[in-house]
């Protein structure tokens, strides 16, 4: 039995409640203090601990037969209220074989999954209860457009009817008489003709407008989502993630708070970009969500030798200094039961740590919060 | 002349409904025509109803500051006969229950509407006030009519417990009293 293992091994015995003996040929090589007070409590406490151990295996012997059938058994005790398992000259594995880490990876890779699935979850738990904010900032201009649509139709069947009207008027022989001037003019009155050339041109840059709006809100979410891509970590433009980011809330912000960027030079920095923008959701929504009439969200970034900083700053309600020690707990949450899960800011940590960045809060009830992410331009190879 | 308050923070949405609804026609309006008044915030909105009356309100649910709900909920306090329309690009369940028990809304529309949809109920919504306003003429009518009624009952009981039998006096085609023999 190899010397380094063999402690191991008697302090996983001992950890074990049934009693517990390791024999090696007919030697007790170990037994564990369950079988010790066994063993005590059968000899009435008497004699040598040794001598005890042996009798108490004799009897195993006696009882069960000398032949012992494989390398572990537990045998009960007649007449007591107890069973001993005996290993039979136990040989913990060899060296190589040992618990060399490959187990603990198997661990690691599966807890690693699971955050996945978890960060995964909380996007799409967060995107849901954005949900009602996307819907009304797409459905909005879908609205004016699909009505301005109707009323174009509308403009354009009067159109064309002066247009018939002018065509008949030209195509009678003759001169052009006073009344033929007044049958067009009176025409063109009655469809407001005045109007409508003003209108339509607003009419349809208005609904070019909605429709560029609608194209950039699913960009963002495209951007956000990242699912069109694998995620892998890449060279990522975080202003964009910022700004696509801001797309999205923006329903949940713009009620509540102007929004002011002062962005600095950020070099493209390596990252899980849909994980990063992961992290600036859950801080905007709660900063417009600290914001109680109306506020400012100040969104400010720049670099510090190979670090990137993006800082997040609400004049909000601020928080108080008991939770500002929990925010990154996970399912800490001070929000109604259904507004968060309180996953937000702990999987947000998850993912800055992942980034080897650091997240940090100042937090002033009553004045407001400030995040401050910090990340690394490039990750270690 | 009919008033209409269109209440969006979108400017947008405001220029489509004036577009959509300045097209109803006159005749499905016993013969009025439509006065749109835009507002771009709740606020504006409010400021109005305080000064001026309308006939209807159309309302987006979210706006900043105060919600549709709140909004039309405050008008309907200050005038109780107008007709209430809330849109919403989005609402959850909850939200529309408020929009009916608290601002008793008589429609909800979805963005993006129908225009014919939206058309229709707002005339419809407007019937439905000139009958709620029509039903509350005639019954003041009514009781006022009563009123009298029971005042000159009242009058003529009095003069009945002064003067007894002065109330069933009769008169000949000469305007003479007709005094019965067996009183005197």
């Amino acid at each position: 039995m190899p010397q380094s293992s063999t402690p191991r091994l008697h302090a996983a015995l001992d950890a074990v409640g049934t009693p517990l003996l390791l024999l090696q040929g007919s030697q007790v090589a170990h037994a564990n203090p369950a079988a010790l007070r066994l063993a005590e409590s059968l000899a009435g406490g008497q004699g040598d601990p040794e001598l005890r151990l042996r009798e108490l295996v004799d009897r195993c012997r006696s009882e069960h037969g000398n032949a012992l059938p494989g390398r572990s058994l537990l045998l009960p005790l007649a007449g007591e209220d107890a069973a001993l398992a005996l290993l039979l000259d136990y040989e913990p594995l060899a060296p190589a074989a040992q618990p060399d880490g490959s187990e603990l990876e198997l661990a690691l890779a599966r807890l690693n999954t699971v955050q996945e699935q978890l960060v995964q979850s909380e996007k799409m738990a967060s995107l849901g209860q954005l949900a009602a904010g996307i819907a009304h900032e797409i459905n909005n201009p879908i609205g004016y457009v699909h009505s301005n649509l109707g009323t174009l139709q509308e403009y354009l069947n009067n159109l064309f009817g002066l247009i018939e009207c002018c065509d008949s008027v030209i195509s009678q022989q003759g001169v052009m008489t006073p009344e033929r001037r007044a049958e067009v003019a009176e025409r063109k009155r009655a469809i407001d003709f005045g109007f409508l050339v003003q209108d339509l041109p607003q009419l349809l840059a208005e609904s070019r407008e909605g429709i560029d709006r609608v194209r950039r809100i699913v960009q963002d979410l495209r951007d956000f989502s990242r699912v069109d891509r694998l995620e892998t970590w890449s060279l990522y433009d975080l202003h964009r993630g910022l700004d696509s980011t801001l797309g999205i809330v923006w329903n949940e912000v713009k009620y509540k708070a102007e929004v002011r960027k002062e962005y600095g030079n950020l070099p493209l920095v390596e990252c899980l970009p849909s994980q990063i923008n992961q992290v600036f959701v859950n801080i905007l929504v709660n900063a417009a969500q600290a914001i109680e009439q109306r506020g400012e969200i100040v969104v400010r970034t720049g670099t510090l030798n190979d670090t990137v900083w993006i800082e997040i700053a609400d004049n909000g309600s601020g928080i108080a200094a008991d939770n500002l020690k929990r925010i990154f707990d996970p399912f800490f949450t001070t929000k109604p039961v259904g507004k968060g899960t309180g996953l937000g800011l702990s999987i947000s940590y998850g993912i800055v740590h992942k980034h080897h960045g650091d997240i940090a809060v100042e937090s002033q009830p009553g004045r407001g919060t400030t995040f401050r992410i910090v990340l690394p331009q490039r990750q270690a190879a | 002349m009919y008033r209409v308050l269109i209440v969006d923070d979108e400017p947008n949405i405001l220029t489509a409904l004036r577009r959509n609804l300045s097209n109803i026609p006159p005749s499905m309006l016993d013969g009025e025509r439509l006065e749109l008044i835009p507002a771009n915030s709740p606020e504006d909105a409010l400021q109005l109803a305080v000064a001026e009356n309308f006939d209807l309100v159309i309302a987006d649910l979210r706006m900043p500051g105060i919600s549709g709900v709140d909004l039309l909920a405050e008008i309907a306090a200050r005038q109780p006969y107008v007709a209430r329309i809330l849109m919403s690009g989005y609402a959850d369940l909850e939200a529309i229950i408020t929009a009916v028990n608290q601002a008793r809304i008589f429609r909800f529309i979805p963005k993006p509407w129908n225009d014919n949809d939206l058309r229709m109920a707002v005339v419809q919504a407007l019937h439905y006030r000139a009958i709620l306003l029509e039903n509350q003429r005639l019954a003041d009518l009514v009781r006022a009519q009563r009123g009298q009624l029971e005042r000159q009952d009242a009058e003529l009981r009095r003069l009945e417990m002064e003067h007894p039998g002065l109330t069933r006096l009769e008169r000949d085609e000469s305007g003479a009293i007709f005094i019965d023999e067996d009183d005197l």
